[in-house]
């Protein structure tokens, strides 16, 4: 079966626990085959969790949810060692890393030092534990939310912790139709009991792989390199979008071209991926950030890059 | 319904309707003037039903959205009109007025008020078709600006017949133009740190309610603070590390009114330079990283019955502080100040500097002043020449 078809597939099923977030899912198909890592941010309610549940039912994984709370310690996220009294020696016992999706709930009420100890499992997928250096299960995903309203007891996450973020995805109010379908579906029963795998392991590994060969022409190449450079160079921007974030930017393109059925890219891909992938990684000057969202930064760039197109057609 | 209508059929129509049953009666006699009789009626009923037809075929979207400016900046926002009929729209105009506060540049100007300017540009849109029309906004002055009382006028090909359609719901673009920010002198004076729950590696203070950490268990450290949790996976007893804090918060106190004697409260002439005062004030705090509220003597609903910002800090607090600064208007309901320093004083951080700006004279007020004099809480006033002056009081005291 083709990716595109799997994907599809995997939309219809969430859609039937998450009503009418097909971009979404989309988005965070993305990023999974990016191999890359997702914060979910909006208003309580939106369904946020029920999305992440959703995803790691579909994908046949390990699942592990943690909830983040101002006494939650790194090695509580970790692992740690200790001492078995009746070996006498020394244990590692590995912490809810050791799985395949993450579900970091309201990551932002942990304090900045428990946010840190994602650091090394969101970028290098290991993690060390007392010296020990342990490596993840593949494929790995940190699905983390938190509430951008919020700002009593929460802790905002740094941006050394943003930019290891592939993508934050706003997932919005429902529109009114699809409140009722979830009022309707949501009356007898609970949709997500009833979700089935889509995907093995071994296959999302192999679509993995696959994204890398997901052709970028030069002028397509250019026109993401203009759309980075205009963040650096922005009056309304402090801190630009990093060279990670340009690797990030290209791997979620590829992977946003495979899962639509193409195997090259086009500028309207990488129009479509920029906001999620580049928003959270620039940081507003004081002036910047009170005129204008980070989000509508990134679409104003967008618009005033010029769009490659064919040799041949008209501009 | 998105839009309330109106047909006007002016005089000259019923004049052409008139004329064309004329001719038809007339062409008893002259066979000739039927035809012209019955093309007239059928352009004078036709222009009629395209305008009706038109009239329930056009939908603005209304998203919303707010625009945040400074004081000279511009922005575009987009219009978006949808002719959803089998039928192009041809000479129809679009106008609107929008707050003064903000200008638009580009199109008509067809008034110029006090408070409102009115705008208007002509509208063409062919059948199911989506055309969006670029509005260049130039904020003005402080305040919070709408586009209100839209109104698309559309008329037939010979401009007999005038179909005025009203936008019927609130149109979701606010504006909200930020005060210019003026310096405040000796504002470092303002910053005085005290013991209390704000993060401060160099504290003699602790929260506990904030573990950062774990650390050995030495003899001497209290019972309270040992964590079982941690304690349960190590060998040996954890005790929790706790964060340093400090306390450093601002309490600023805008009056709006100035008192002459014991007469009337008027609105404050020195209001806007006042609020500027304030807006560099709550910039300052936010690039310091020192909490602030804030309170104004303007009536509101609410558990806090004045203008008012719960104490906060960073970026998004700022912005809804400017944004409590852009909304004061020169017309709004006041509340008395003496009124409004009881409920600072009920809901005071002891701890916490306050800075009042605007008039303090008033004799009413006196007493919460002399009463945070005496309990030795930091109090400052901003003069109208944006100097920071320690509150001295009726004695003639310092403060600190």
């Amino acid at each position: 079966m083709q990716v595109s078809e799997k994907i599809k597939h995997l939309k219809e099923s969430i859609g039937k626990v998450i009503i009418g977030k097909e971009e979404t899912v989309e988005l965070l198909m993305v990023a999974l085959l990016s191999k890359g890592h997702v914060l979910l941010e909006d208003v309580p309610g939106t369904g946020k969790t029920m999305l992440s549940k959703s995803l790691a039912k579909s994908i046949n994984g390990a699942f592990r949810r943690v909830q983040f709370t101002p006494d939650v310690l790194p090695s509580d996220i970790t692992g740690i060692q200790f001492l078995n009294p009746k070996t006498k020696e020394f244990e590692l016992k590995p912490g809810p890393v050791m799985t395949n999706i993450l579900l970091a709930d309201e990551i932002n009420r942990a304090t900045p030092r428990t946010q840190a100890s994602l650091l090394e499992v969101m970028e290098e997928r290991q993690v060390t534990i007392d010296g020990e250096t342990l490596k993840l299960p593949t494929p790995f995903l940190v699905m983390a939310t938190q509430n951008p309203i919020e700002s009593q007891g929460t802790f905002p996450l740094p941006e050394a912790q943003m930019d290891r973020f592939l993508m934050r995805i706003n997932v919005g109010y429902p529109s009114a139709s699809e409140e009722k379908e979830i009022m309707r579906r949501y009356r007898k029963a609970e949709p997500i009991d009833e979700l089935t795998p889509i995907f093995s392991l071994e296959e999302m590994m192999e679509m993995q792989a696959i994204i890398k060969d997901v052709n970028i022409t030069e002028d397509v190449e250019d026109y993401m390199l203009e759309i980075i450079h205009k963040t650096r160079d922005s009056e309304n921007v402090e801190v630009g979008v990093s060279p990670r974030g340009t690797l990030a930017f290209m791997r979620a393109v590829q992977s946003y071209a495979l899962i639509n059925g193409r195997t090259y890219v086009t500028p309207t891909d990488v129009q479509k991926i920029a906001p999620h992938v580049l928003s959270h990684r620039i940081v507003l000057s004081l002036e910047g950030e009170l005129r204008k969202s980070s989000k509508q930064v990134v679409e104003e760039i967008i618009a005033l890059v010029e769009v490659p197109v064919e040799t041949g057609a008209v501009r | 319904m998105q839009w309330r209508k109106e047909t006007d059929l002016p005089s000259s129509f019923g004049f052409f309707i008139g004329t064309s049953i004329l001719l038809l009666f007339a062409s008893i006699y002259i066979e000739a003037l039927f035809f012209i009789g019955i093309v007239a009626l059928a352009v004078g009923l036709s222009s009629v039903y395209y305008v009706r037809y038109i009239t329930n075929q056009i939908a603005l979207q209304n998203v919303k959205r707010a625009v945040r400016m400074f004081p000279e900046d511009e922005e575009t926002i987009l219009l978006t009109f949808r002719n959803n009929g089998k039928l192009p729209i041809f000479s129809s105009t679009f106008s609107f007025f929008t707050d003064n506060q903000v200008s638009v540049k580009g199109v008509k100007e067809l008034a110029n008020g006090r408070f409102k300017d009115n705008y208007c540009f002509p509208l063409t849109i062919m059948p199911n078709e989506t055309r969006q029309y670029q509005l260049k906004i130039k904020a003005n002055k402080r305040g919070p600006a709408r586009i209100s009382e839209i109104k698309l006028e559309v008329k037939d090909l010979l401009g007999m017949v005038r179909g005025v359609m009203y936008f019927d719901s609130v149109y979701k673009k606010d504006f909200i133009v930020y005060p210019t920010a003026d310096p405040v002198k000796g504002i470092e004076r303002l910053i005085q740190i005290q013991q209390g729950e704000r993060p401060y590696a160099f504290s003699y203070f602790q929260d506990p309610t904030l573990t950062v950490g774990t650390r050995d268990y030495i003899i001497g450290d209290s019972f309270k603070q040992i964590h079982w949790k941690a304690s349960a996976r190590k060998p040996e007893l954890q005790t929790k590390i706790l964060e340093k804090t400090t306390s450093l918060s601002w309490t600023l106190i805008l009056n709006i009114t100035t008192t002459k004697g014991d007469s009337l409260s008027i609105v404050d002439p020195n209001l806007e330079q006042n609020i500027s005062y304030m807006a560099f004030m709550c910039q300052y705090a936010t690039q310091k990283n020192i909490p602030f509220s804030i309170y104004v003597n303007i009536r509101a609903r609410g558990k806090v019955p004045v203008f008012h910002l719960d104490v906060g800090q960073g970026r998004p607090h700022l912005m809804k502080a400017l944004e409590l600064l852009a909304r004061i208007r020169h017309d709004s309901l006041i509340t008395p100040m003496a009124h409004m320093l009881s409920l600072v004083d009920r809901k005071l951080d002891n701890q916490a500097v306050i800075i009042a700006v605007g008039d303090i004279d008033g004799t009413k007020e006196q007493s919460y002043y002399s009463k945070w004099q005496n309990a030795r809480k930091p109090f400052y006033h901003i003069d109208t020449q944006g100097n920071t002056v320690p509150f001295r009081g009726q004695l003639g005291r310092r403060v600190i």
